[in-house]
């Protein structure tokens, strides 16, 4: 059972190209309620796919393979059994089996970030869970991938989720990372950005 | 050490910066009983370093391109700085390249096209964390160290709102007809005013035009007290605020020794750089 809260709006589902039978009732945007996937009567969950202002799990899913949709489920999929897998590494103290685990992480949370275009929270978390996998040694963050699975498992059921609640998540892991990674360049734009001679009055 | 009076440089080097500055400026604050945040600083943390970031951040969504939106950045700088363009443009990408083997980016690209590209895998990713550092600085106002003192009454408090991806931050300022607040509250120690006016007289960078505008607000305030004054004239009182509404028991916590300085030793008011505190 699939069930989650989503808020789609109008852009994201014509920028779907295989998506073209699906058109909107509304043309404001779309404010979702609840998505079950109840795999009793599969054809007609099919056949429902859109009804208004209601879009199926069986919709998102049936966006395509190559859907970034289905790809952020796919991806996130493995990244959570992934992640849950290093955990439990971790939690039987075998710290360099769950390293390997977190640094083969990395290729998935790369293409995790690749579908920021989905939502800016995909965007962040994605990001912040890149920075994360560097570190050096994860005796010193033992908390690392048990907090980046709650973090995507979250992303993964409200994907769409307020900037705000991934902001919160994005701060989650980097106090699990023990360190707040800064980004590459932040500090130099800093310095930029703060410069006396930058007009304002 | 009782109490701290948290002057905007400070705030912001809590809020913005992540080089080592934040961590002494909440080191020196951590060290006080009771810090304190007037509105003020919120105001001018807003009107100044707030709404650069904000600036370049709508930048990079309009330009989609990093280096694009640092030219844009030094061109409007009254000193062009290149060397500080390049140099951040050159950390940034160096940073991503290293958390992408070239291999993996090929195969990325060979799926989702341009998005895997370094430029624009910089552009995003700082986009993203400028919004999220904007966000958070800006709603703290009303947590941090117990949220926001000595509030503005003429002041409108609003949220930061986002309009078709870009953050728009105004109000900028009190409504362009208000009579500020500060008058009554600064002509209340007319000794101090005309203590701390004077000193913007006999310092060596008293020609200073920000200087030059401030003696001439304070002045006024100090000669004709009934008059009103408006946006304009409150930002312009700028640092004499922090000087003449802080508490007698308590510090200044500032990295802008240079303006505060000579109005605080005029009327005796502690202060102190967060670095020399934290050290």
């Amino acid at each position: 059972v699939f069930e989650n809260v989503v808020s789609l709006d109008e852009r994201r589902l014509q920028a779907q190209p295989k998506q073209q039978d699906f058109t909107p009732k509304s043309q404001s945007s779309l404010e979702l309620t609840v998505m079950k996937w109840v795999p009793v009567d599969y054809d007609q969950l099919v056949r429902q796919g859109s009804t208004g202002q209601f879009v199926t799990a069986e919709r998102l899913y049936g966006f395509g393979e190559f859907d970034q949709m289905s790809r952020f489920f796919k991806v996130s999929g493995d990244l959570i059994s992934a992640l849950s897998e290093c955990d439990n590494h971790i939690q039987q103290g075998a710290f360099l089996a769950a390293d390997d685990v977190l640094m083969n992480c990395r290729p998935v949370i790369q293409e995790m970030f690749m579908l920021r275009d989905i939502s800016e929270a995909v965007g962040l978390v994605s990001l912040r869970c890149l920075h994360a996998a560097n570190v050096d040694a994860i005796t010193n963050t033992p908390d690392i991938a048990s907090t980046m699975m709650r973090a995507i498992t979250r992303l993964r059921a409200a994907p769409f989720m307020k900037f705000d609640i991934a902001i919160e998540l994005a701060d989650d892991i980097d106090t699990a990372a023990g360190t707040q990674e800064v980004l590459p360049g932040y500090n130099e734009l800093v310095q930029l950005l703060l410069d006396d001679n930058v007009l304002n009055d | 050490m009782t109490d701290a009076y948290i002057e905007t440089t400070t705030l912001t080097d809590l809020l913005l910066k992540k080089d080592g500055s934040e961590k002494a400026a909440a080191r020196a604050i951590n060290l006080f009983s009771r810090p304190i945040i007037p509105q003020f600083a919120w105001k001018e943390f807003k009107r100044g370093p707030l709404a650069h970031f904000i600036w370049f951040h709508n930048k990079l969504i309009v330009t989609k391109d990093f280096g694009r939106a640092l030219s844009a950045l030094q061109r409007l700088s009254r000193t062009p700085q290149r060397y500080m363009v390049s140099t951040a443009i050159q950390a940034a990408h160096t940073g991503f390249t290293s958390r992408f083997a070239n291999k993996d980016l090929e195969a990325l690209q060979k799926i989702h096209g341009e998005k895997a590209t370094i430029g624009v895998i910089v552009t995003d990713a700082m986009q993203l964390e400028l919004k999220r550092v904007i966000f958070q600085a800006w709603k703290k106002r009303r947590t941090l160290h117990g949220g926001w003192a000595n509030k503005l009454d003429c002041y409108p408090d609003f949220e930061l709102v986002e309009k078709t991806s870009l953050i728009n931050l105004a109000p900028r300022d009190c409504p362009s007809n208000s009579d500020c607040c500060l008058r009554s509250r600064l002509i209340r120690d007319k000794a101090k005013l005309t203590a701390v006016w004077r000193s913007l007289s006999s310092s060596p960078a008293s020609a200073k035009q920000e200087w030059v505008n401030r003696k001439k607000v304070l002045r006024d305030i100090e000669k004709r007290p009934h008059s009103s004054i408006g946006p304009k004239e409150c930002r312009r009182i700028g640092d004499a605020y922090f000087v003449l509404t802080c508490p007698p028991d308590a510090t200044i916590i500032t990295t802008n020794i240079v303006d505060i300085q000579p109005m605080a030793d005029a009327i005796g008011i502690a202060y102190q750089r967060p670095v020399n505190l934290s050290e």
